[in-house]
């Protein structure tokens, strides 16, 4: 009897052992799977954050350039001055990036175009997934279809009249996202039906009042950028500016109002420090020429006022009115007409 | 009856010894197998540290040879391989009093031009060297040297030295 329970407990024993040493293995080698799969993923995404790192390098030095970059199925997440891929967080530093709020697809367009105010301060990078549809609703002047060719051919996008049958026609294709680009006054047309049952935050809209009835696009102008709230877009958008078509393309592509006046932020603090370059560089050049037309027309009137608004303006974007732009356009003109081309026909070293 | 007990005893030690040894194996084999694959996925990331820093190093050549505060330019076409000694007699202003915004660019590094025909001084376009650091990577880009007082072209090369 004694020996049948001594058997009995020694098999359940045995049993327990291996339950105990089995189950051991086991939490160890998940553990290990678990810990595995965390640095893959980190890894996966330190490795998309390098290679993002290194096409804005490329970017940074190379102008209107269009490339399409296959990325590994992550979501690339954009803010003022960094971007996320997982939990793996890098600094875009002072450049001017444009780009959505998230980039989810598999692909990823860059597009780089020089910023010159007249002379070059830097590039500014546009980033877009290609399945975010651009749907650019046109002006009496067919300014649409000029806008629609500049934009790289990769891109997602198509010009409708602003019309509300043309809107009606608007499906939706189960996009990530839609943004609308009103060159004129933003329509007060209710959004299609399949439309209006989309989520807020997966269509968006901006809004060039200048646009309407032009032909080009001024030197500068308002932007107002706009949130879908239920079947139409929101009241009171974000309003602030854009300078030359270069920070046009840029409300264009920038996912809300704050992050492109972040990204305009850092090009006027480049700005203030490329100007005081020239200003300097200039002022050498009239002591050195002493006297003389190269004397005359080597002076810091201009880059000076350049230096003062874009300093100001990079501390404080968007600016109340566009008081401040104008400023900067009229120098820029001057610069380039009064300075710079008198500087030409006397053969003189040039401003810039 | 007590021998049997006894040999019965024994026989459960013995069996429940090998349990232990083949367990004890078994860990040591795991053990085995985990460092020698912490050892070459170590070797692997080491391998991905020195190629980022090489990409930090290109970077940084990168933006300084396109830097606007320092290339040359003529009714803002721009000279490749070029820079305007001019220009870069005023960087050294501005770079003290915007560190943060050109440790964004270059980071911990050291850019000079060091001015090769005629011979002249060196130039620093930037320096950051960090108090302690293991590596050093250096790159040299020949490039031209314009002075716009004179209109002359002197040769000189752009050293660029990356620390981390």
């Amino acid at each position: 009897m004694l020996r049948k329970k001594r058997g009995q407990m020694e098999i359940q024993f045995n049993w327990i052992f291996v339950l105990i040493a089995g189950a051991l293995i086991l939490a160890f080698f998940i553990s290990v799977v678990n810990k595995q799969r965390e640095v893959t993923l980190i890894r996966t995404s330190s490795s998309v954050a390098t290679n993002l790192e290194s096409i804005f390098t490329g970017a940074e030095i190379s102008t209107n350039t269009v490339n399409v970059f296959d990325l590994p199925q992550t979501t690339v997440d954009f803010e003022c001055g960094s971007y996320a891929i997982g939990s793996v967080r890098k600094q875009t530093g002072d450049n001017a990036v444009f780009a959505p709020k998230r980039i989810e697809g598999r692909q990823m367009i860059t597009w780089a175009r020089d910023w010159s105010v007249p002379y070059r301060i830097m590039n500014f990078l546009y980033l877009t997934d290609p399945v975010i549809r651009y749907v650019i609703v046109n002006n009496s002047k067919n300014l649409g279809k000029k806008i629609y060719d500049t934009l790289p051919r990769e891109m997602n996008k198509e010009v409708v009249s602003n019309t509300l049958d043309a809107l009606s026609a608007l499906t939706d294709r189960n996009d990530p996202h839609i943004r609308f680009v009103f060159l004129g006054v933003k329509n007060d047309y209710p959004l299609q039906l399949s439309l209006q049952n989309v989520d807020n935050d997966k269509i968006s809209a901006i809004a060039f009042p200048d646009l309407v009835g032009t032909s080009t696009i001024p030197r500068f102008g308002k932007v107002e950028f706009y949130e879908k709230q239920g079947n139409s877009f929101g009241t009171s958008p974000s309003k602030t500016f854009y300078m030359n078509d270069d920070a046009l393309y840029g409300a264009i592509y920038a996912g809300s109002a704050e992050d492109y006046n972040c990204a305009m932020r850092n090009a006027f603090s480049r700005m203030a420090l490329v100007s005081s370059i020239y200003v300097n560089r200039s002022l050498e050049l009239q002591s050195f020429y002493g006297s003389g037309g190269c004397f005359t027309f080597h002076h810091d009137r201009f880059l000076s006022v350049l230096e003062t608004v874009a300093g100001d303006l990079s501390l404080l974007y968007p600016p109340v009115n566009d008081q401040a732009l104008s400023n900067i356009q009229d120098n820029i003109v001057s610069l380039k007409n009064e300075q710079n081309r008198q500087l030409q026909l006397l053969s003189c070293e040039l401003v810039y | 009856m007590g021998k049997i007990d006894v040999m019965g005893n024994r026989r459960g030690q013995i069996q429940m010894g090998e349990s232990v040894a083949i367990l004890f194996i078994f860990f040591i084999l795991i053990v085995f197998g985990f460092v020698f694959y912490m050892k070459i996925l170590g070797s692997s990331a080491q391998v991905e540290f020195e190629e980022n820093i090489q990409l930090q190093a290109i970077g940084v050549a990168q933006r300084v040879s396109f830097l606007p505060e320092v290339q040359c330019s003529r009714d803002n076409v721009r000279k490749e391989n070029c820079i305007d000694l001019l220009k870069l007699e005023h960087l050294d202003e501005i770079v003290p009093t915007n560190q943060l915004h050109y440790f964004d660019l270059f980071g911990f590094s050291r850019i000079r031009v060091q001015q090769l025909f005629p011979p002249g001084d060196d130039l620093a376009v930037y320096d950051n060297v960090p108090d302690t650091f293991t590596d050093k990577l250096s790159t040299f880009i020949p490039t031209s040297l314009y002075d716009p007082r004179t209109g002359d072209f002197h040769l000189g090369v752009l050293v660029v030295e990356v620390f981390s």
